[in-house]
């Protein structure tokens, strides 16, 4: 039996669990990492040799545990599983093979992995913001959720989270559908090149409108490096981010987890999944249990708990809520967190629907070049319209048919062949009679190949998921009863469809995307329901892919009755406990969640590091600049907050607060001349320049030393009393955080 | 620079300059003279070019390693390896003396380097070797994309350092590629200005541009000097201000005597657009894998046989350089060739032939990686074939690429792929991105104080 | 006489269109052809084998364009019954890297497939055809997909044909 103890425990070593141990460790905190999946490899050799010599390139094709369609394997025989397409291909309504124990109606399509590093191995890379309708959905279209914050309060966090995982784009791009960025903003690194498939795009939507709002093509903001950033390579255009980025020109969460390593402040144990955790008398955490493997397939090695003073739980949407309700007992039968209820619930995908279609001939646009994806269609994430119908985001694709349609390798089938799996043998036209299907060789086989493949498109409508009763959830996650992984942990089981609101949205993407394929481009389409996410809308057979997107499943709010963590993603239920990741969101929008996980991160890094190292300190009025004891070192922004209590400056200003009182006074003997007189004043080290802090102030950034403050009042007292005469105090806090 | 179409040729061999060397068969020669271009044997052939490559290889490491003169040139009037000295590429100007802070202007080629503050107090020591030219600094210990620093059996980190020959240093100081709005100014100046270092050419008798990459072991008192090339080298560790780049440590100097363990050669010439990378290695640095255990004959300077480390792993994060770690414990995964082996001894017997114990015999050819297909011309790089199907497909030095050896595409070295993805800082275009194989133009700084990004 | 490994080589070239010189050039660090020849025999055996490099040999030796030999090979004279299939097999490879059992031959199963190797998948022939590059594989510089690609021509040493011409890329 191991203890383990620091001062933080932090399951999960992805995108959210390395951004809050990276925050913590910056803020002197020790921390302990759970990590259920194997060590973040030396390089990507082994990673990338198993995709390029695996038949099925799924995105978790890289990643342990190894997948394979011949034979099955069944997750009841591996000590960290998790959903993959093989299951969705082998059965995904079959226990025997598929991780997740789905129970249906539809299938949950989506996968993730347990890895070092997590998810963000195979994201695309695509880094947009939430736009701030998405945070009002309630209040604006009377469905769904709001969000218990807005845009606003995300800013400066969205900002932080674009230096780390190092965003590429343009402010002028993207300050669409109400999103601002701070004055003077400008992002990481400029935008990504666009592809001559988003140029097609360009040309056939400008100037078009859908339903009265006007339909833009955006270069895609990306983690992705289009400069030499951060010691990593540009982009060379390997179009394969998903499922792995050869040259890491892609972000991914090992950047961040290896520069929390490097501060000497963090401990990751890798194989070891957390199991249960462990509620003490007074309702706090008092310790995660976990068990440890070696092989993936072989037996327990140990077992153990982790001590923390505080507890993060970052193993996304499916393994945390899994991990809290089975750690129900009879003091808390509903599990850990969840007296609302609503842990699990709210299982929310960005439901995909894939539309494909070939360009005209003498069109060539070339695909199978560039990023996976480089621009999309965004203006229509937001309008009037989502009173009725949920709301989407288009990403245009660079990757020809492989997404849809196995391509190259299905075409070059068919012309070998002499099949026509891929309708384009021959391709469906009016033609009396119809051209016959060919089976080709040498020269005329190259060409034919050729014209096809340089035609290729696909586009990708990611469809906002809504529960029709948002306090009653139809999508949701409960541990399976019957089923196990070799560790003995119950399994997810997923419930999961899609809503009528959810389907309408499906049914104008359908509508869309045939104008924008066959009007706008002038193509030829071939969209077909793909299993197994089929199903019927009204008269329209339609199917739907997972984007990879797991959300919604212990939103925050700012009831507890209805939600699983307030808004700085802390238990209502435990005060010690925060549940990170995009399982807080309880709406999700439309946009690719990586980049929002990311700014949440930063924000409760910073909640859970004021927990332990905020400095609360009183400050005299009658003394001139006093010690903090706060060391800034400039690269962690710090926070001064106004908490309680009043002071005086003079008898004419009276008692006030950190803003002071209404006099400004320009004498240079003044802590900071020209500001309030009885303000509250900071500086960094005795000889920095003094800032105003008032109530709330970010302490100014490249600077290192001590902070020191002090009351806006006549230091040396040449002109008058001075400091002698002043009354009071203000009890102030000095925190991590940004503005 | 035009991209040139590579129109793919017959047959190698007419493409490749070939000299049909009236002395292909006598003995190779010491000689100071870098060669300008590889000289083709007949008949061409995957291997006989390997030979003839690895020949430049060999010649080029001689030439380089040359006993200098005070201004950097050969002395000819003494043989290699008599005595161990200051070499030729030593006079070289260093890359940190090229991109320095504030993107400032370079000194002039034969102006001596500037110090940082910290290494000025030192006094070198008996360092006679290097009169008028300032010892090298070495301050670079993290291995490529962070993959980790490379721990000796003191528990000292190893030390690089890159220089490049005046050729290269005028293609960088003549169009301002020195800082990052030198080089905005530079693309933005022709709309077909390019990145495209000088080529070395038979036909000109020319040597091309050509950098240098040297990886040094602190000599403990375990260590033979006489078994290695040795420098009095300034032993630079920058300070750190950021704990999630690693412990914070005040910037420091220190005066050690290393000992050179790996060297990496890179010329481009008229036959190799894509340059011509030459690798060498000390012979006592590591086993093969491929040898048995129990047959990996010692001692190795960075393997220990009663060891149970990890095998080709880096130590763990934090990595602080001031702090005895634990010796790496390194393989070479991809086995020298017979070949290879068999010209290394041929070279080795020759350097003897000036002195039974010169240190230059102590000196291996792990292989030289060079562009199969024929090569465009005016030098240029074809679009439709970029990296022009190097040989062999990987080539890793123990010392430089030791976390990254293996056989997988992109993610095991190959010099001429990784150096495919090097950029410049104006990435605008592929016309303007491109670096010319050298990631040396990503450490330009910005004027504005403002630093490379992150 | 030509060797087993040429007739493999130009029988593949024939089957693909892409030319000989582009399949086994004569400076080859990678060395596909004689790795995939030593794959394929026991999967095809030597009873499917040797019938089509003999016809490949013999309609060679006539002078029989590249085109006209495929044509023979897999329309008008098949040699063996499971010529086809072989022969389709064979193309699959080079086109994508990926070996498909076309019958059952001894403990191979038909259906089966299997990415050859790493370096089969990374020098399979469809990406170039398609005017691209292998997903996972570029050896092209940034922003390159901003730009017209090489020509077919280029890449593969086939011309496009007149109709799809226009829409090539052009790389002056």
């Amino acid at each position: 039996m191991n203890i383990e103890q620091a001062e933080v425990v932090i399951v999960g070593a992805g995108l959210a669990g390395s951004i809050v141990a990276y925050q913590l460790a910056m803020a002197g905190v020790e921390v302990l990492v759970l990590e259920s999946g194997p060590e973040i490899p030396v390089n990507r050799a082994q990673y990338l040799e198993r995709f390029y010599t695996t038949t099925l390139k799924t995105p978790e094709s890289p990643y342990p545990p190894v997948t394979s369609l011949d034979p099955p394997r069944d997750p009841a025989g591996q000590n960290a599983p998790r959903a993959t397409i093989a299951d969705l291909i082998l059965g995904w309504d079959d226990p025997k093979v598929s991780y997740l124990v789905q129970k249906g109606p539809m299938p949950f399509t989506s996968t993730y992995e347990r890895v070092g590093g997590g998810t963000t191995w195979h994201w695309v890379g695509t880094c947009l913001r939430m736009v701030p309708n998405d945070f009002r959905l309630r209040s604006l279209y009377n469905v769904g959720v709001d969000w218990p914050i807005g845009y606003d309060d995300l800013q400066s966090a969205y900002c932080r989270a674009e230096a780390e995982i190092g965003v590429s784009a343009n402010v002028a791009d993207q300050a669409y559908l109400g999103m601002t960025f701070p004055e003077g903003y400008a992002f990481p690194m400029r935008s990504i090149p666009l592809s001559l498939v988003d140029g097609s795009f360009v040309a056939a939507v400008t100037g078009q409108t859908f339903d009265g709002l006007p339909l833009v093509v955006s270069p895609t903001p990306a983690g992705r490096n289009s400069e030499p950033y951060a010691g990593r390579r540009v982009c060379a255009g390997n179009t394969n981010c998903t499922p792995i980025c050869p040259i890491q020109a892609k972000y991914d969460a090992t950047v961040t987890m290896n520069k929390a390593l490097a501060t000497g402040k963090v401990k990751v144990l890798y194989r070891t999944v957390a199991t249960k955790l462990n509620v003490g008398l007074d309702g706090t955490i008092f310790g995660v249990e976990f068990k440890q493997y070696q092989l993936g397939d072989g037996p327990i090695t140990g077992f153990g708990e982790a001590l923390g003073q505080r507890y993060v739980i970052a193993a996304h949407a499916i393994e945390t809520p899994k991990l809290l309700l089975n750690s129900a007992t009879p003091a808390w039968p509903k599990g850990v967190a969840n007296s609302s209820g609503q842990v699990g619930r709210n299982l929310a995908d960005h439901p995909i629907y894939l539309a494909w279609g070939l360009m005209p001939e003498g069109k060539a646009i070339f695909p199978y070049r560039g990023p996976l994806s480089t621009a999309g269609i965004e203006s229509l994430r937001d309008g009037a319209f989502r009173s009725e119908r949920a709301a989407w985001r288009i990403e245009i694709g660079n990757e020809g048919w492989n997404w849809p349609a196995n391509d190259p390798y299905k075409t070059v089938a068919d012309f070998i062949d002499g099949t026509n799996a891929n309708g384009v043998n021959p391709l469906k036209s009016d033609q009396d009679p119809k051209p016959p299907t060919e089976a080709l060789y040498g020269t005329a086989l190259v060409q034919k190949l050729n014209d096809i493949f340089v035609r290729q498109f696909r586009i990708a409508f990611l469809v906002e998921q809504v529960e029709d009763d948002p306090d009653n959830a139809k999508c949701y996650i409960v541990p399976s009863a019957d089923f196990k992984d070799r560790l003995g942990i119950p399994r997810p089981e997923i419930h999961y469809e899609l809503s009528k609101y959810t389907q309408k949205g499906f049914l104008e993407a359908k509508r869309l995307a045939t104008h924008i394929i066959k009007d706008l481009l002038g193509a030829v389409e071939l969209t077909t329901p793909l299993t197994p996410g089929t199903f019927t809308y009204g008269n329209e057979p339609m199917s739907f892919q997972g984007a990879g997107h797991l959300m919604g499943t212990y939103r925050m709010g700012s009831d507890p009755a209805t939600s699983v963590v307030d808004k700085d993603q802390r238990s209502w239920d435990h005060k010690n406990l925060f549940l990170v990741g995009d399982g807080v969101f309880p709406s999700s929008g439309t946009s690719n969640p990586s980049l929002t996980i990311a700014a949440l991160s930063f924000q409760a890094g910073d909640t859970v590091a004021n927990d332990l190292k905020a400095v609360t300190l009183t400050v005299q009025a009658n003394e001139t600049w006093q010690g903090t004891g706060v060391q800034i070192n400039g690269l962690v922004p710090r926070l001064v907050r106004y908490v309680s209590g009043l002071w005086c400056a003079s008898p004419q200003g009276g008692n006030v607060d950190g803003n002071g009182g209404s006099r400004h006074i320009d004498y240079s003997s003044y802590a900071l001349p020209g500001a309030a007189e009885g303000a509250l004043i900071g500086r960094v080290g005795s000889g920095g320049k003094p800032f105003l802090v008032g109530d709330l102030a970010q302490v100014p950034g490249n600077q290192q030393g001590e902070l020191q403050l002090c009351i806006n009042d006549d230091l040396t007292g040449q002109h008058g009393a001075g400091l002698s005469d002043n009354t009071g105090a203000l009890t102030i806090r000095v925190e991590f955080g940004a503005l | 620079m035009r991209m040139e179409v590579s129109r793919h040729g017959p047959l190698g061999c007419a493409l490749f300059g070939v000299l049909l060397c009236p002395f292909a068969s006598a003995a190779p020669s010491l000689s100071p003279q870098i060669p300008f271009d590889v000289t083709a044997t007949q008949p061409i052939s995957l291997s006989s070019l390997q030979g003839n490559f690895d020949e430049l290889s060999w010649q080029t490491f001689i030439a380089l390693n040359w006993p200098a003169l005070d201004n950097g040139n050969p002395n000819t009037g003494i043989t290699i390896g008599k005595q161990d000295g200051a070499t030729v590429w030593e006079s070289w100007k260093e890359s940190y003396q090229i991109f320095r802070a504030k993107g400032q202007t370079p000194l002039p080629w034969d102006a001596p380097a500037t110090l940082p503050e910290v290494c000025k107090q030192l006094k070198p020591g008996r360092l006679l070797q290097q009169m008028g030219k300032v010892p090298d600094m070495l301050d670079e210990f993290i291995q490529p994309f962070e993959s980790g620093p490379l721990v000796d059996q003191n528990g000292a980190y190893t030390r690089n350092e890159i220089v490049v020959n005046q050729s290269m240093f005028n293609g960088i100081v003549d169009n301002g590629l020195y800082s990052i709005e030198g080089q905005q100014k530079f693309f933005a100046a022709k709309k077909t200005n390019t990145v495209a270092f000088s080529c070395g050419s038979n036909d000109t008798s020319q040597v091309g541009s050509v950098m240098v990459k040297a990886s040094w072991k602190v000599l403990g008192a375990n260590d033979r000097p006489q078994d290695f090339h040795t420098v009095d080298a300034l032993v630079y560790t920058p300070g750190n201000s950021d704990p999630s780049h690693g412990p914070i440590v005040e910037e420091s100097c220190a005066s050690q005597s290393v000992g050179l363990v790996g060297l990496h050669i890179v010329h481009k010439t008229a036959s190799a657009p894509q340059w011509v990378w030459s690798t060498f290695e000390h012979v006592n640095n590591v086993p093969e894998q491929s040898t048995p255990v129990a047959q990996r004959k010692g001692p190795y300077l960075f393997y220990n046989a009663a060891s149970d480390s990890a095998i080709n792993q880096p130590p763990p994060r934090p990595w602080n350089p001031a702090v005895k770690a634990t010796p790496s414990q390194v393989v070479r995964e991809v086995p020298l060739t017979g070949p290879t082996n068999t010209l290394n001894a041929k070279y080795q017997a020759l350097l003897r032939t000036a002195n039974p114990q010169s240190v230059w015999a102590n000196y291996q050819l792990i292989s030289t990686q060079w562009p199969t297909a024929a090569p465009p011309p005016n030098c240029q790089i074809s679009a439709a074939n970029p990296l022009g199907n190097p040989a062999p497909s990987f080539l890793a030095n123990a010392t430089l690429e030791t976390y990254i050896q293996g056989t997988t595409p992109q993610a095991s070295s190959s010099c001429m792929a990784c150096h495919g993805n090097a950029a410049t800082h104006v990435t605008e275009s592929p016309r303007t991105s491109f670096a010319d194989f050298t990631y040396l133009l990503e450490r330009a700084q910005s004027t504005s104080g403002q630093g490379a990004k992150q | 006489m030509s060797t087993d490994l040429d007739n493999f080589v130009g029988l593949s070239s024939a089957l693909t269109g892409i030319p000989i010189e582009r399949l086994a050039p004569q400076l080859d660090p990678v060395g596909l052809p004689p790795l995939f020849l030593d794959y394929v025999t026991p999967r095809i055996t030597t009873d499917v084998l040797n019938p089509l490099l003999t016809q490949y040999a013999t309609l060679a030796a006539d002078h029989v364009p590249p085109d006209k030999i495929a044509q023979q090979v897999l329309v008008t004279t098949q040699p063996t019954p499971n010529s086809v299939l072989a022969a389709r097999s064979i193309m699959k490879l080079w086109f994508l890297g990926v070996w498909y059992q076309p019958y059952d031959a001894g403990s191979y199963k038909k259906g089966d497939s299997a990415v050859v190797s790493d370096q089969a998948y990374i020098y399979s022939w469809a990406w170039k055809v398609a005017q691209a590059h292998p997903m996972g594989y570029s050896e092209s510089f940034f922003g390159y997909w901003n730009e017209q690609p090489s020509s077919l021509e280029d890449l593969t040493g086939v011309p496009a044909t007149a109709s799809s011409s226009a829409q090539q890329g052009d790389r002056s």
